[in-house]
């Protein structure tokens, strides 16, 4: 029994250092990877400032927008950077009708969001974690799976600008608007758990922090903004209505209907962000 | 609680720590012991049911020890018939209830008299169907004077309610398990260090083969009119692995547990998808139940000893009793039906289908492998009857199969493929050894290696929704 249980200790504490080398590597590469150098302004947001923000025209302007990210993240994300460092004076942040909807909360909270929830939940302090209904299981599943087998060499936690090409006409317009308003037919309920919550906790640490904070809106098409419940467009100008109240400021830009700037009916392609980055970066010079 | 739950993983150790201090002690106490563990091993899952396990425990050991002390053996026959009256009516009314109630409902209505009952709502406790069989074999066995009554109870309801066993199985007999609760269990380092990773390997089959299987095969039940034929038979096939992956990985922990704790389970699956015949396939798939039913059902009703009519007959029986065992609906009774069809044409043949080695030579090797590809392609789309929710709808996937326009398919779950190919030709290379992990690296090292890696695939593949199958019969 002791040769056993001394061969069982030993393997454990094999696995331990394994495990514990690879944590540290990733804790490593993780803190390095949430810097984004010189830059003034961020943009933060799901793939609508993705697609949208080309940093091409300022040397001040990085891009760190990921698809499909929740205001969780993108807090998490803000959080470690402003702590980081103080070169940032701007955040832009992208807010559009879908990021009302409880779409977001439940990619959250279901299974079907393992692969955001992966991404992101490593950059959650015990704070977070302790304050809301978290599975602790799902928590530590995902640590172990993306912390402790190999080193995450790839940027897991900034984004980057993508430049799309426009696919307008193949764009399924009902399957995006389903998708982010309507739940088995309902309009879908707005976000109560996750993203508001977020957005609000994103408007207080720009505050905390003196850093303005931008709400842009990215431009979508006529045929998709037709199609938003009346319900959304009139929670988005609350929302906006709240936050200029605590010093923030929005921008939104509606522009031409042309498909070429267009990659789908909410996305912009490269040309859409051609012209969309210009007038925000004009927007935030005249902020200074 | 699951074996696969980090809830598992602070039990059992503490568990194996108490279990072999006790065991240096009294061995009434060290049964003590693993009796309060087992029954917070399944009050973990809902405590209520406990009563349920207690009853049927209690009943078989009073039963039990009258039969053993009766002489008339009328008496001795309705002792057995009450026994098995109790674990049936318990069985039948947790699990078979609604199934009678909606069918009788049903037939009413189609003779014209409209009938508007309505179910019970029942939930069925956790392994119940296994542990029922056990401790009626434990009656019958009694019955027949193959084995004692066991006179001490905290014996008896140890080896009822055993917890690695307990909810899915293997099924075990008295005769095997009963007896190593009377004698203090030794440790053996060989035993111990082969249980684990027989442990590991029943993860491996069940985190990373089943659960992950899983998806595409619920996908592809349940959009199988958007799939086109190949799509349609590859969510046969990956539900094939499916459940072997999750019952052979529920027993093969099951039994590297118990070897930990110094006891010996049996062996309940033998790689059956290497079976050359359907005959071959039941004597290496869920082998404790299969035995169970050729003891206690089939063998008493005549066996193959009778003409052939009567052995065809007995071959339906304990086909029919089998699927029903696994669930109260119809499609499980027509997976029963369609396997003792399968079956039925080796009891004509003059050599019977037992487990034999692959044959030498290159023309026999591939007959051979012919053989195993036909066996697993009927196995297959006999599965298709026990995972789909209605009869309708395991006919509609199979017609599916004959689909043969091309509609594109870019399913993330495709790039599992290579993995379960690889688990394949791993079985395959390890089919000899007791549960296909056994021909292994000499040096401890690389060996300790290659268990770090399989770890690794494990937490890899890890996903959320990952209970046993076999639960919920």
């Amino acid at each position: 029994m002791k040769k056993f249980v001394t061969s069982v200790i030993a393997f454990s504490l094999l696995l331990v250092a394994y495990y514990g080398v690879n944590i540290m590597v990733n804790s490593h590469l993780n803190s390095k990877q949430v810097k984004v150098g010189d830059s003034k302004i961020i943009a933060v947001g799901d793939s609508h400032i993705m697609t949208a923000v080309d940093p091409q025209f300022s040397m001040d302007l990085i891009n760190i927008a990921q698809s499909s990210e929740p205001y969780l993240a993108s807090y998490l994300k803000i959080k470690k950077i402003l702590e980081s460092q103080s070169e940032v004076e701007t955040v832009v942040l992208g807010l559009g009708y879908h990021n009302l909807s409880g779409y977001y909360d439940q990619k959250l909270l279901t299974n079907e969001s393992t692969a955001i929830f992966d991404n992101n939940i490593q950059l959650l302090g015990t704070y977070e974690l302790s304050n809301q209904s978290y599975d602790f299981e799902r928590y530590v599943n995902s640590f172990l799976k993306n912390q402790c087998i190999y080193p995450q060499l790839k940027k897991r936690y900034l984004g980057a600008y993508k430049a799309t090409r426009s696919d307008l006409a193949k764009a399924d317009l009902s399957q995006t608007v389903k998708k982010h308003f309507y739940e088995e037919e309902q309009i879908h309920d707005f976000s109560d758990t996750f993203n508001l919550f977020y957005l609000g906790q994103i408007v207080n640490l720009c505050s905390d922090y003196n850093i303005n904070l931008v709400l842009a809106k990215t431009p979508t098409t006529k045929k998709y903004m037709s199609q938003v419940p009346i319900v959304y467009r009139g929670k988005l100008q609350a929302v906006v209505a709240n936050f200029k109240k605590k010093g923030v400021y929005t921008f939104a830009l509606e522009i031409e209907d042309k498909e070429v700037y267009f990659k789908d009916h909410s996305h912009l392609s490269a040309q859409g962000a051609q012209v969309f980055t210009p007038k925000l970066l004009d927007y935030i010079a005249r902020l200074k | 609680m699951l074996f696969q739950s980090y809830e598992f993983l602070f039990f059992f150790p503490t568990v194996f720590i108490l279990f072999w201090v006790l065991n240096k002690g009294s061995l009434s106490a060290r049964n003590l012991f693993l009796l309060g563990a087992s029954y917070f091993f399944y009050g973990y899952w809902d405590y209520r049911f406990l009563a349920l396990i207690l009853a049927s425990s209690f009943v078989d050991y009073t039963v039990g020890l009258l039969l053993y002390k009766s002489v008339q053996q009328n008496r001795r026959k309705w002792l057995l018939f009450f026994s098995i009256a109790f674990n049936l009516g318990v069985l039948g009314y947790c699990k078979y209830l609604n199934f009678f109630i909606e069918n009788f409902a049903g037939m009413l209505s189609s003779i014209g008299i409209v009938q508007d009952i309505s179910t019970l709502s029942i939930i069925l406790p956790v392994g119940i169907s296994f542990y029922t069989f056990q401790t009626m074999s434990y009656t019958i066995d009694v019955y027949r004077k193959s084995i004692n009554a066991e006179k001490n109870i905290i014996t008896f309801l140890t080896f009822v309610s055993f917890f690695p066993q307990l909810v899915a199985g293997p099924i075990e007999r008295a005769s095997n398990l009963l007896h190593q609760f009377n004698r203090k269990s030794k440790f053996n380092m060989d035993l111990g260090a082969d249980g684990l990773r027989q442990i590991l390997y029943g993860l491996f089959k069940k985190i990373v083969i089943a659960d992950n299987c899983a998806v595409y095969a619920n996908q592809a039940f349940a959009d199988y009119h958007e799939l086109s034929s190949p799509y349609i038979i590859l969510g046969a096939v990956f539900f094939a692995f499916q459940i072997y992956g999750d019952f052979s990985g529920y027993s093969d922990i099951a039994r590297g547990v118990a070897k930990l704790l110094g006891f010996d389970l049996m062996k309940n699956f033998n790689f059956p998808y290497f079976s050359k015949s359907i005959g071959e396939f039941w004597h290496r798939w869920h082998i404790s139940l299969s035995t169970w039913f050729r003891d206690y059902v089939y063998i008493p009703l005549g066996g193959s000893r009778g003409k052939r009519s009567v052995t065809v007959r007995n071959v339906f029986i304990i086909f029919v009793v089998s699927g029903f065992w696994h669930g109260a609906n119809w499609t499980f009774i027509v997976w029963g039906v369609v396997h003792a069809l399968l079956f039925v044409p080796s009891i004509f043949r003059e050599k019977k289908d037992k487990i034999s080695p692959i044959e030498v030579s290159l023309s026999s090797r591939v007959l051979d492998f012919g053989k195993i590809l036909y066996t697993f392609s009927l196995v297959c789309i006999t599965w298709v009857f026990f995972r789909a929710d209605s009869i309708e709808h395991s006919l509609s996937y199979l017609a599916g199969i004959f689909h043969l326009e091309h509609i594109p398919y870019n399913g993330y779950y495709l790039k599992f493929v290579p993995v379960l190919g690889l688990f394949i030709i791993w079985e395959w290379f390890n089919r000899h050894t007791e549960y296909g992990f056994g021909v292994l690296p000499k040096h401890k090292m690389v060996r300790w290696c290659l268990y770090i890696c399989v770890i690794c695939i494990i937490i890899y593949f890890r996903r959320e929704d990952n209970a046993f199958i076999y639960f919920q019969f």
